[in-house]
């Protein structure tokens, strides 16, 4: 299976648009028991790439986010960052993770810290940032967000979609190089999902590598270089979004794209 | 004080007698020949009743389950009988000593037999039945222990079940010999405690130690025999009458048939005593057949109150009923000469009365002309003074003078403590001399033995009673030596009758009155138990506290420490803290305590006094909950939580310290304070080792005061008062937390 995604028509042309790969996925699998989750992924994701994955629920998406930053332990294969392999139990991954920032469905604010202590906990305890820094910076990075107000509020005191961009003024406060996103606006109420987007747009235009899991078909068309579709823990098919979007390839694919749209 | 030469001189005191003998003889009501107790018609009125019978659950050779599980025991073989032979049905409910002895009280159960010693602080509570059985304590080590005799025990522990008659007696020598007394709740528990050398010795029962060392258990006894008090069936007092009535009829039925005596063989084998021996007829009957024996008896003119000059003429007293009673009881006759003390004496050996009794007390000196019966009376000296004065113990004698009367037991204790308590001992001649010399305030008060004093106090002495009774003599009836042996044999025999059915504590109490025994029977309330025993309590409180803290505290660096190990990535971390858990959890908080207590010395040669033991047993058993409680607050915390940690490139224990932890924290303080006060109740269980907790102290006062209720319901309120002020505080740190 996925001898025939690794060879599709878009590689060279993708490989072109931005430099060097970032990422390298190959022959992932990961099983939870005996539920064979990821069946052999081989991904490729390139510097300043914005890569959406979409696919029908258990399909692996998210797991398969997870394994890039290695919040999931892998089955068999290898997940290299920068060449690194993170399932080489000798690379220090709490180092890899401080450049790869992720963003929760479910926020994952730190309830009993302010807002502003949520975004300087990190570049504080690692000695990245001292204090005062931190929270200039934490500051700058809420007003990115629109949220400077809110510095001194706990959590519990925010609506959704304001907790989702504290979340992501909390990853970038470590200035990450790669940011994945895990179904960032699926826990929202609908009318907070455009000021979640709005954020990620402006980061997507930035050049920020990234990886997003969505349901949202028209915002992965929008802000994505390439789509990827995955059903049943492989790769069907892959390609730029106005080829994925408007004309897919593969059955699966049509099928999908015919119940979302 | 009764040296011949000054008794010679007590006539003098005769106003006084004779005062007292009037107010003593309304009280008789028929002057000498009021004898108590009559012998009773057989009771049948409980024939094809059922009594629920309470019984300790394991006191062999008395009760003790048997291989089919079935309650067997010289006990419970007795009752059986009992019931047999006066048809009534038994329902027995083995429930521990003192459970039993509590469920009587709250008429549970309508009869205790337990192996139960009849004492004078029992008999205020409970009516016994007659004597079945005459035990006696005895010290016992471990067969191949260095200690050959009591002197040996310098410097040790010897185990004593609370509240038992070997507690007493070891308690009573303790200071003696040199040892220190290991108190412990159930008799099994001071067997362990020899066997894992927590104690060099214990204390039990002989017959107890008997069958133990015929079971095989590898003790040794030594020193001697005490004589103990002898064995009683117990009902609450003043109720129940008939089934007492019934029991001591069949007792004296089987121990006449047989029966009684098969069942001592059965558990005792060549030891056992003759059931004929040591049960008593069922009542102190005066109608025996006249033996034809008939004795000359000499006694004092006036020694009140064993003897003095009742209303009508005739002789009265301690010493005349109680020896007229004896003698109807054992079916002789005797003649009465009132000599004087001295003439008595010289008359006796002069061969002109057969027997002397009069108030005599029993020395080395008397016992080389003399043979006496068995002790009759316990006397000694007590200090007197005046109603008014400002003495109240022996404390407020510095600077004073006391009267004592020469060559008196009086004296020898004056002389004795004079130095001690910085008094000055004046010495009178004669007993009017010295009442007079504290009357004209010559001195403050005087030496004399007790009954004197109390009897002259209840008729109006105007004195009153200050200190303790000092231990003094016992009397006894004389004869010559190698004379008169008959009498020795009747009056021994006719006295223990009369002390088994309660003849001789009437005789005592007609005199002597009992004044003290009202102010005890008067049932306290709560109030007056709380100031009685508040230090006490106060006491056992402070070891609740202490035990406590340790334990909360050692149970919650346990608890974080396996609370991790129980959610390690190592294996082995895992297992061992698992381990721990299901141990600690899957076991009763009491087999712990004994096993830590007893089993581990046994194996380990490590000793541990019992707080030690006890801090150590609640810290590991609230250790393994405070595990849980902690396993299960870090893994109540939202996993996203540590993920949106790890994935900022947070280590494992940076996320645990900031992020998780002050979360399972919150979500672990109801957890924590709840187990904190479980850990406070189950301090009550220590006291299986003898940890003088406060359910320990109030068991001990129960012990001694059979005032349950009253003494439950105060302990209740201070475990309550203490665990509320604690939630309350606990709630106050827990909105704080929260805040």
């Amino acid at each position: 299976m996925s001898d025939t995604t690794s060879t599709g028509p878009w590689t060279g042309r993708l490989n072109t648009l931005n430099g060097q790969p970032k990422v390298q996925v190959s022959e992932l699998h990961k099983s939870f028991g005996d539920n064979h989750v990821l069946r052999g992924i081989d991904l490729t994701i390139n510097e300043g790439e914005v890569v959406a994955v979409i696919g029908p629920s258990g399909s692996g998406k998210s797991t398969l986010l997870r394994c890039l930053n290695k919040l999931e332990e892998v089955t068999s294969g290898t997940v290299s960052v920068d060449g690194e392999d993170l399932t080489d139990k000798k690379v220090d991954l709490d180092r890899v993770r401080q450049r790869i920032g992720m963003v929760f469905q479910h926020f994952n604010l730190f309830p009993h810290m302010t807002v502003l202590e949520n975004i300087t906990l990190a570049p504080i305890q690692l000695g990245k940032l001292k204090p005062a820094e931190a929270k200039a910076r934490a500051i700058e990075l809420l007003e990115r967000v629109g949220l400077a107000e809110k510095a001194e509020a706990k959590p519990a005191s925010l609506s959704g979609g304001q907790k989702q961009r504290v979340a992501i003024a909390r990853a970038l406060a470590m200035d990450p190089e790669i940011m994945l996103f895990d179904e960032a606006t699926s826990a929202l109420d609908p009318e907070m999902v455009g000021e979640v987007l709005q954020v990620i747009r402006g980061l997507a235009t930035s050049g920020m590598t990234m990886v997003l899991v969505t349901h949202e078909m028209g915002f992965a068309r929008e802000v994505s270089d390439r789509v990827v579709f995955m059903a049943d823990g492989v790769i069907v098919e892959q390609g730029a979004p106005t080829e994925l979007f408007g004309n897919p390839t593969q059955e699966r694919t049509r099928d999908f794209l015919s119940k979302v749209l | 004080m009764n040296n011949g030469t000054t008794r010679a001189r007590r006539g003098r005191r005769r106003g006084l007698a004779a005062l007292g003998s009037a107010i003593a003889l309304a009280l008789l009501g028929g002057g000498a020949a009021a004898v108590p107790a009559l012998a009773a018609e057989p009771a049948s009125d409980v024939a094809g009743q059922t009594f629920v019978i309470g019984t300790d659950t394991t006191f062999a050779p008395f009760e003790m389950t048997d291989t089919s599980g079935e309650l067997v025991g010289i006990d419970m073989d007795l009752i059986r009988a009992v019931a047999d032979d006066q048809g009534f049905t038994v329902d027995i409910k083995p429930q521990g000593f003192d459970a039993a002895v509590q469920a009587l009280q709250v008429d549970q159960v309508d009869a205790v037999i337990a192996g139960m010693s009849i004492t004078d602080e029992r008999k205020k509570t409970f009516d016994f039945s007659s004597a079945y059985f005459q035990s006696g304590v005895q010290m016992a080590v471990s067969e191949d222990s260095d200690v050959q005799s009591l002197e040996d025990l310098q410097g040790q522990k010897v185990a004593v079940k609370t509240g038992t008659e070997g507690a007493s007696y070891a308690q009573s020598i303790a200071n003696e010999y040199g040892f220190e007394l290991l108190t412990l709740t159930e008799t099994t528990d001071t067997y362990e405690a020899v066997k894992s050398g927590q104690a060099e010795a214990l204390v039990d029962d002989y017959p107890v130690l008997g069958y133990s060392i015929q079971q095989g258990n590898e003790l040794r006894t030594i020193g001697d025999r005490q004589e103990g008090a002898p064995y009683g069936i117990a009902v609450n007092k003043g109720q129940n009458a008939e089934l007492l009535s019934a029991i001591n009829t069949g007792l004296g039925n089987i121990a006449e048939n047989g029966t009684y005596d098969e069942i001592l063989e059965r558990y005792l084998g060549d030891n056992a005593p003759k059931a004929s021996d040591i049960v008593a007829p069922s009542t102190f009957a005066t109608d025996a057949p006249q033996t034809g024996e008939h004795f000359v008896i000499g006694t004092d003119s006036t020694y009140a109150p064993f003897e003095f000059t009742g209303e009508d003429g005739e002789v009265v007293g301690i010493d005349m009923d109680l020896l007229r009673g004896i003698a109807a009881n054992q079916g002789f006759t005797v003649e009465i000469k009132r000599l004087g003390f001295d003439a008595a004496v010289q008359a006796l050996q002069a061969g002109q009365v057969d027997a002397v009794i009069a108030g005599m007390t029993i020395t080395d000196e008397r016992e080389k002309v003399f043979d006496f019966t068995e002790p009759y009376f316990d006397t000694g000296v007590q200090l007197g003074v005046l109603e008014d004065s400002d003495i109240a113990s022996y404390d407020d004698l510095e600077g004073q003078t006391v009267a004592v009367k020469t060559g008196t037991q009086g004296q020898t204790f004056a002389e004795s403590v004079k130095d001690e308590y910085g008094f000055d001992v004046l010495v009178s001649t004669d007993t009017t001399d010295m009442v007079d010399a504290v009357k004209a305030g010559q001195a403050v008060g005087y030496f004399e033995d007790y009954p004197v004093l109390a009897y002259g106090i209840a008729q109006g002495s105007g004195f009153k009673l200050v200190g303790d009774k000092e231990v003094g003599g016992q009397y006894g009836a004389a004869v010559n030596k190698g004379e008169n042996a008959e009498f020795i044999e009747l009056f021994n025999a006719g006295l223990a009758n009369a002390k088994a059915s309660g003849f001789y504590d009437e005789v005592v109490n007609t005199y002597l009155g009992t004044g003290e025994d009202e102010a005890a029977e008067a049932s306290p309330n709560i109030f007056t138990v709380i100031s009685t025993y508040w230090p006490q309590l106060l006491d056992g409180l402070k070891w609740t506290v202490l035990a406590t803290l340790v334990a909360v505290v050692a149970a919650f660096i346990l608890g974080i420490a396996f609370g991790f190990a129980r959610i390690s990535r190592l294996a082995p971390l895992r297992w061992i803290a698992t381990a721990y858990v299901y141990v600690f959890r899957g076991t009763p908080i009491l087999i712990q305590a004994f096993f830590i207590y007893f089993a581990l010395p046994a194996m380990t040669g490590i000793k541990f006094d019992s707080f030690t033991a006890g801090a150590l047993t609640l810290s590991l058993n609230a250790g393994a909950y405070m595990t849980e409680i902690v396993r299960s607050g870090i893994q109540a915390v939202d996993p996203g939580q540590a993920e949106a940690s790890r994935s900022l490139g947070l280590g494992y224990w940076t996320t645990m310290r900031k992020v998780v932890l002050p979360q399972a924290f919150k979500i672990m303080i109801p957890s924590f304070v709840n187990q904190g006060i479980i850990t406070l109740k189950d301090t009550s269980l220590l006291s299986v080792i003898s940890l003088a907790e406060l359910t320990f102290v109030s068991k001990q006062i129960i012990a001694s005061t059979y005032l349950s209720a009253q003494v439950l319901t105060v302990v209740a309120i201070i475990y309550f008062t203490l665990i509320t002020l604690l939630t309350l505080l606990a709630n106050r740190l827990e909105r704080k937390f929260n805040a």
